[in-house]
């Protein structure tokens, strides 16, 4: 009958036979076993436990079988109290059975210790929930794992975000991490680059290099220099994730079939990264989106090329800009200085309206476009009056 | 369930179908964004001087300031006071990609062009007409 209900839930017959022989028959009868079973499988199956996961709790902790139902309640009341709800005990519960055997002394005294690093009691809990390994070990050596990070340069801020994030990092050996960031060298990165790529992506500092090599050698295949490379990389690290690295080809041969050469895109996207990172529609749609301009598809080329950083900019908004440019009779400046783009029609109207009013004598394609202090020096207006001036 | 909150906050904010779509296909962790991170993060725009329609600029050009961890473009923000930039909304309509930067970056930046012999003012105009990132 036990043998029949384990079968039914998906137990084979090795695995009964090593659950079996771990619980001590003399302590109970196989019927009394066979309602705990029931009971206990019931319980978590109504806590989202599924049968995987049921078999998985059994195996690692058999002995559980003996404990009352009543039991497991006074614990998860422990933990509740604590602040973890019923769902990360559960999931405590399905990774790591042996919580049960932790006093409620020992659960406090844990959170108490991560509290001293400068976590949140919210994020103690979290990092307690996902890797709850990290309730037996030894603290001490999860501190001085947190001192290694900060001595390697990442703030206590950063730290705190990535341990946060992976806390398994409390786990992995010096050795380890000290090939990872040697890896990370030996590709190009300097300790600042490491930081922040890994700040961004924290998971990078556990996972293999594939993602990063695939990367690297996509765009080198394609023609970037190794500079190149480690400058993209650094400046948009969520490129490494696969979503991104997966559409890679093909925004670049989106951007080739419009009429880009290797040498334009990689010049383009060295100076806006972010251009690889956006959809193809997206960029498909900013380069055809000016039909009512009747621009010449080369120009419209030119002028991203010359200012990538327009791929990033709204569609509409550029066309509010270019709308500027065509009523002020500027528009050949789109073209000749497409940076010109980067100035917001509402402040370069506002510009406009305050040389007119005061009857200044100025150049318009030249001092609309001045920077801030020149602007401000030549005309005797700070941007701030200029905001509240009226157009 | 979280990415539909998501998508009623943007929609709420006025942003189309399309553009959710678009955002959401450029920062692929998007739909793990809380709700209300999303209102700290207009909340923190709107302060800095932003209009709806700058916003709105912001997050199409630069979804991924969503994933940024608020206190940490907070401490960017005060930073950029800081060293004098008071015209915020300007800077970030015209350089959206600013947002994924760090306190520690825009200091380190600084430092540097002050280094090389440019003055405060030069480099806050620096910083506002070029597209650092």
């Amino acid at each position: 009958m036990l043998e029949d209900f384990l079968y039914g839930i998906g137990f084979s017959e090795k695995d009964i036979n090593t659950v079996l022989k771990m619980i001590p028959k003399t302590m109970v009868s196989e019927a009394t076993l066979l309602y705990n079973f029931k009971n206990l499988y019931h319980y978590f199956k109504r806590n989202g436990i599924n049968n995987e996961s049921f078999k998985s709790i059994i195996m690692t902790t058999p002995n559980l079988v003996l404990e009352s139902i009543e039991n497991i309640k006074i614990h998860l009341e422990e933990f509740q109290g604590l602040g973890f709800n019923r769902l990360d005990f559960f999931a405590m519960m399905e990774n790591y059975p042996y919580i049960l055997d932790l006093t409620s002394q020992k659960l406090r005294n844990q959170i108490d210790k991560f509290l001293s690093l400068g976590f949140t009691k919210e994020d103690a809990i979290h990092i307690l929930s996902i890797y709850p390994t990290l309730f037996r070990g030894d603290f001490s050596h999860y501190k001085k794992q947190f001192q290694l990070f900060l001595k390697f340069g990442y703030s206590e801020k950063d730290n705190l975000y990535i341990f946060n994030n992976q806390p398994c990092l409390f786990d992995i050996s010096s050795h380890s991490l000290d090939k990872k960031f040697k890896e990370f060298q030996d590709m190009g990165f300097n300790n600042f680059d490491i930081i922040k790529i890994t700040t961004v992506l924290p998971q990078l500092l556990i996972d293999s290099n594939i993602l990063l090599r695939d990367c690297m050698g996509d765009l080198l295949n394609f023609g970037y220099s190794e500079i190149d490379v480690v400058h993209i990389i650094k400046t948009i690290p969520m490129i490494l994730n696969s979503y991104y690295l997966d559409s890679l080809e093909k925004k670049l041969d989106l951007l080739l079939s419009i009429g880009y050469s290797k040498k334009n895109i990689i010049f383009m996207t060295c100076h806006n990264p972010y251009i690889l990172l956006y959809s193809y529609d997206s960029l498909n749609e900013k380069i055809h989106g000016f039909g009512e301009f009747e621009f010449r598809l080369e120009d419209v080329l030119k002028m991203f090329y010359e200012f990538p950083l327009l791929f990033g900019y709204r569609l509409e908004t550029i066309r509010k800009r270019i709308s500027f440019f065509q009523e002020e009779k500027l528009d050949y400046l789109i073209f000749e200085k497409p940076e010109v783009l980067f100035f917001s029609e509402n402040l370069l109207r506002k510009r406009l309206a305050f040389l007119k009013k005061e009857e200044k004598k100025f150049k318009l394609d030249n001092d609309l476009f001045l920077s801030e202090s020149l602007f401000s020096k030549k005309f005797h207006i700070t941007r701030e009056e200029l905001w509240k001036e009226e157009c | 369930m979280e990415g539909g909150m998501l998508m009623d906050v943007l929609i709420r904010f006025g942003f189309t179908i399309d553009e959710i779509k678009n955002m959401m296909d450029t920062n692929q962790n998007l739909e793990f964004v809380h709700d209300k991170d999303i209102y700290l993060l207009i909340e923190i725009l709107i302060k800095a001087g932003c209009s709806d329609e700058m916003i709105k600029n912001i997050f199409l050009c630069n979804p991924f300031c969503f994933s940024q961890n608020i206190h940490k473009i907070n401490h960017l923000i005060i930073k950029l006071y800081e060293i004098g930039l008071n015209s915020l909304n300007w800077l970030l309509d015209s350089n959206p990609y600013i947002l994924n930067l760090s306190d520690e970056e825009i200091e380190k930046f600084y430092e540097a062009k002050k280094q090389e012999g440019m003055s405060k003012e030069e480099i806050i105009d620096l910083l506002y007409s070029t597209m650092i990132m």
